[in-house]
């Protein structure tokens, strides 16, 4: 895929990024900051509660892991559980190695460790959009952003979790859901990813009790391929 | 807990860095890429249900989930409009963060 070139620059490119993802960082926030509280109340010490976001950055799979650490259980179950509640990021990872091939493997390294599904919602949609020269800045921004506010909130809620308890109740978490599915409404303009979308939405509901969060894996591989054959089918129809 | 956090902390980059991680060189089948167009919208379609049933259980009042509903509508609408990304979130917020401050 060729790059567009133009009058971009790394650093406004990398401002942008953060600037693009502070809607969803208003949604992240309340979560990390959940985490944090529910680390002190299973007996992590804030060390391994900084060190988990710091280093781990998976939402969904730090609180499974939470979970099963306070019961006691194996690496190896906590690592498998990780693995599944995070299958949906091989998709991101598809999507996004024909616009990042030909960057250097640092680069690749740092984008990979952040691409959890905020980063993925924002950058998929500037690829998509706005691909530039330095789109790989943009993406560094994203990453940069979220981690920090992931790691801060974390900490915080880990430190003043039990004297805000009324943050629970803000509702901040809509933020999240609000945004995505205005970028889904975004980029949803042909037949046949408007099916792709309804049929995810179906699966999804279908699927929603699946262990581990799998049923998010499992709505996004049928919604992909119903995607994919309509396509192909349209085609041949036109043909 | 240290082998606890690194064990996730490699299985979590696995699956984000398997196919970026690549050399420039495999390129992925094509047909692959094309099945992939659809990969955004979809996977964002399967968090948004996924989160908004979350909500809607465990919040469980009627005016939370019609507001809930109420907001992202305006937002969704705003955006099939206008097409204005930013603009449409923060309508759908303001929507939302207002009437729950009203009520």
């Amino acid at each position: 895929m060729e790059c567009i070139t133009s009058s971009f620059s790394p650093i406004g490119e990398l401002v942008k990024g953060g600037a693009f993802t502070l809607p969803l960082a208003i949604g992240a926030f309340p979560f990390a900051f959940i985490f944090g509280a529910l680390a002190l109340q299973n007996e992590l010490s804030m060390m391994a509660t900084f060190s988990m976001s710091f280093f781990v950055f998976a939402g969904a799979a730090q609180f499974v892991a939470l979970g099963l650490i306070s019961l006691g259980s194996e690496l190896w179950l906590i690592a498998l559980t990780t693995l599944v509640t995070n299958l949906r990021h091989l998709i991101y990872s598809v999507w996004l190695q024909p616009y990042t091939k030909h960057l250097s493997l640092r680069w690749k390294s740092i984008l990979s460790f952040g691409l959890v599904d905020e980063v993925f919602a924002i950058v998929s949609q500037h690829y998509t959009e706005n691909r530039n020269e330095f789109s790989h800045f943009f993406f560094l921004g994203s990453v940069l952003f979220l981690w920090c506010i992931w790691t801060v909130s974390s900490v915080a809620g880990y430190i003043v979790g039990d004297q805000f308890p009324q943050i629970y109740e803000l509702g901040l978490e809509v933020a999240m859901p609000i945004t995505f599915a205005c970028m889904v409404v975004v980029m949803t303009q042909s037949k046949t990813s408007i099916l792709a979308v309804f049929v995810t939405g179906i699966i999804m509901l279908i699927t929603k009790e699946l262990p581990n969060q799998s049923g998010l894996f499992v709505a996004s591989v049928v919604g992909v391929a119903i995607g994919a054959f309509a396509e192909k089918f349209l085609k041949e129809d036109e043909k | 807990m240290i082998s606890i956090i690194l064990g996730m902390a490699l299985v979590t980059f696995f699956t984000r860095a398997l196919f970026i991680m690549l050399p420039e060189r495999h390129s992925l089948p094509k047909k692959m890429i094309e099945a992939m167009t659809f990969a955004p919208q979809v996977v964002l379609t399967a968090i948004v249900v996924s989160t908004v049933s979350d909500l809607a259980k465990n919040k469980g009042s009627l005016e939370y989930i019609l507001l809930m509903f109420g907001s992202m509508l305006l937002a969704m609408s705003l955006s099939y409009k206008t097409k204005n990304l930013s603009l449409s979130v923060i309508a759908g917020l303001a929507c939302f963060f207002g009437i729950q401050a009203l009520i």
